[in-house]
């Protein structure tokens, strides 16, 4: 594979999280980055630790499953398989020294819990997230879990683009994150732009837990863009 | 991201202040969406002020080095020892108010070995200058009867600490602590600043050129850097724009009964 520059995204083969796919794309049409796609067998995720143990400098970008302290990997389920058969992709007892030198985006659920281990472990910064909604658990709604799936994705992709295309810093990104939320939650209340109140009002309050789950661990002054 | 403390001590300690600095940076991180660096200056009045009764011109001298070392810019917490200087026991009230006003925004916290003894310390030393002042330059050969008149009058008519309470109430002080345990109260002061001074913080986190842009604000068009110091002096344009941007968010909020 030729290297393109130092910034990398993960994601899982996850029908859950198929939505970051556009976001993805549309990343890739102006970010000369890397994807490095976590597919339905262990090849995948080896080649994922070996990919970033012994990386250079350089920014890694996470859309992925998360759980308390730890990344998951590929959620497919078969007959023959449990969900998250790989187990943990990340954890402080596993592969934790992939986070070593790196400036770390990591959209999953729960990221932030491995933020301290992740800055121990060497990472120069570590942008992680709480608790995200969008289990059927919580939505019973499959068109409020849609609505705000397509929300975070198009946030997620500004956000990132900005901080690419102006080298922002890592604070600045967080600050833009939460900004851009804060703007789609007050167009959300107050605007018409989508007929259903209960929707709205629903995708707001997930966005609103979204925004509230942000933390930055290490360095925030490090550049998006690692030199 | 940055946190300004300002430490005004007589005989700072280099090492101590050091951890606390430490500690502080901890305490403003944990859970924080940004990182923060705290920059930490320290300042020692009997640099600009010598032994003896403080002049004008050194008193000045001090201020306008706290001026240009740290009232130009966002203050988070300033750190004040309650007995700065041997021959000055009051010079602590007046550097605090010096700090407000140009800063009314920071947090404020006086330490010292045991600050009730020193506040009666003032309120003594005080009473005892009046009444020698009184027999010395008025009435040198008062009997004891006419002077212990005289210090009944003088007790009466005015608590000898009354200005330095008022400057103190005046200057909005956070919390009076003892210097056992100042360092505990100020990372809980640091978590708790005042409104003003996390409306400040949130506009901190932009560059301070950005231009704030919303034509229904008074400060249409002003940059960050200006509001921020607007806000900080509570000039006319800081008051107006602390209560505009409730009012704003209030009435965009806010459930209008529209069937009336």
């Amino acid at each position: 594979m030729c290297k393109l520059s130092n910034i990398y995204v993960i994601h899982p083969d996850d029908s859950n999280l198929k939505f970051f796919k556009k976001t993805i794309k549309v990343l890739q049409n102006k970010i000369p980055l890397e994807y490095v796609f976590l597919g339905p067998s262990d090849t995948y995720h080896n080649n994922f630790y070996n990919t970033f143990k012994n990386n250079d400098h350089s920014t890694l970008i996470f859309f992925c499953h998360g759980e308390q302290k730890s990344l998951r990997g590929c959620n497919r389920e078969s007959a023959q398989r449990h969900p998250f058969f790989h187990g943990n992709l990340v954890s402080p007892q596993h592969h934790i020294d992939i986070f070593n030198n790196k400036n770390v985006f990591c959209m999953a659920c729960y990221s932030s819990t491995l933020g301290k281990s992740a800055i121990q472990a060497g990472a120069n910064v570590f942008l992680g997230f709480g608790e995200i909604k969008f289990n059927q658990n919580y939505i019973k709604s499959k068109r409020v879990s849609n609505f705000t799936k397509w929300e975070v994705r198009k946030i997620m992709q500004t956000a990132l683009l900005m901080a690419y295309l102006n080298n922002h810093s890592f604070n600045k990104l967080s600050l833009n994150l939460k900004n851009l939320f804060n703007k789609r939650i007050s167009e959300l209340i107050l605007g018409n732009d989508h007929p259903d109140d209960h929707v709205k009002l629903q995708a707001s309050q997930l966005l609103a837990s979204i925004r509230n789950g942000i933390v930055m661990f290490g360095d925030g002054n490090q550049p998006f863009i690692p030199t | 991201m940055k946190k300004n403390i300002l430490v005004i001590d007589d005989d700072p300690d280099a090492r101590a202040l050091d951890e606390l600095r430490e500690q502080l940076e901890y305490t403003v991180n944990e859970g924080a969406s940004v990182s923060y660096n705290i920059q930490l200056k320290t300042i020692n009045p009997t640099d600009f002020i010598p032994y003896g009764q403080p002049t004008e011109d050194t008193l000045n001298s001090l201020f306008a080095h706290l001026d240009s070392a740290a009232l130009n810019e966002k203050l988070d917490l300033v750190l004040c020892d309650f007995n700065l200087h041997q021959s000055n026991k009051d010079l602590a009230f007046h550097i605090v108010d010096h700090v407000r006003k140009h800063n009314k925004c920071c947090s404020v916290m006086l330490y010292s070995g045991s600050p009730l003894k020193e506040l009666t310390r003032i309120n003594n030393q005080e009473l005892a200058n009046k009444i020698s002042t009184h027999i010395i330059q008025e009435n040198p050969k008062a009997e004891v009867n006419i002077l212990k008149t005289k210090i009944d009058q003088i007790t009466k008519e005015e608590l000898p600490s009354e200005e330095l309470l008022k400057l103190a109430i005046h200057s909005n002080i956070t919390t009076i602590v003892s210097r056992n345990n100042y360092e505990d109260a100020a990372l809980e002061v640091i978590k708790n600043p005042s409104l003003l001074l996390r409306i400040e913080n949130n506009l901190c986190c932009y560059d301070e050129d950005e231009i704030f842009i919303h034509a229904g604000f008074s400060i249409n068009g002003m940059k960050i850097g200006v509001i921020c110091d607007h806000l900080r002096r509570q000039t006319t344009e800081g008051i107006r724009f602390s209560e505009e941007l409730i009012e704003l968010m209030t009435s965009h909020y806010i459930q209008l009964n529209h069937s009336n």
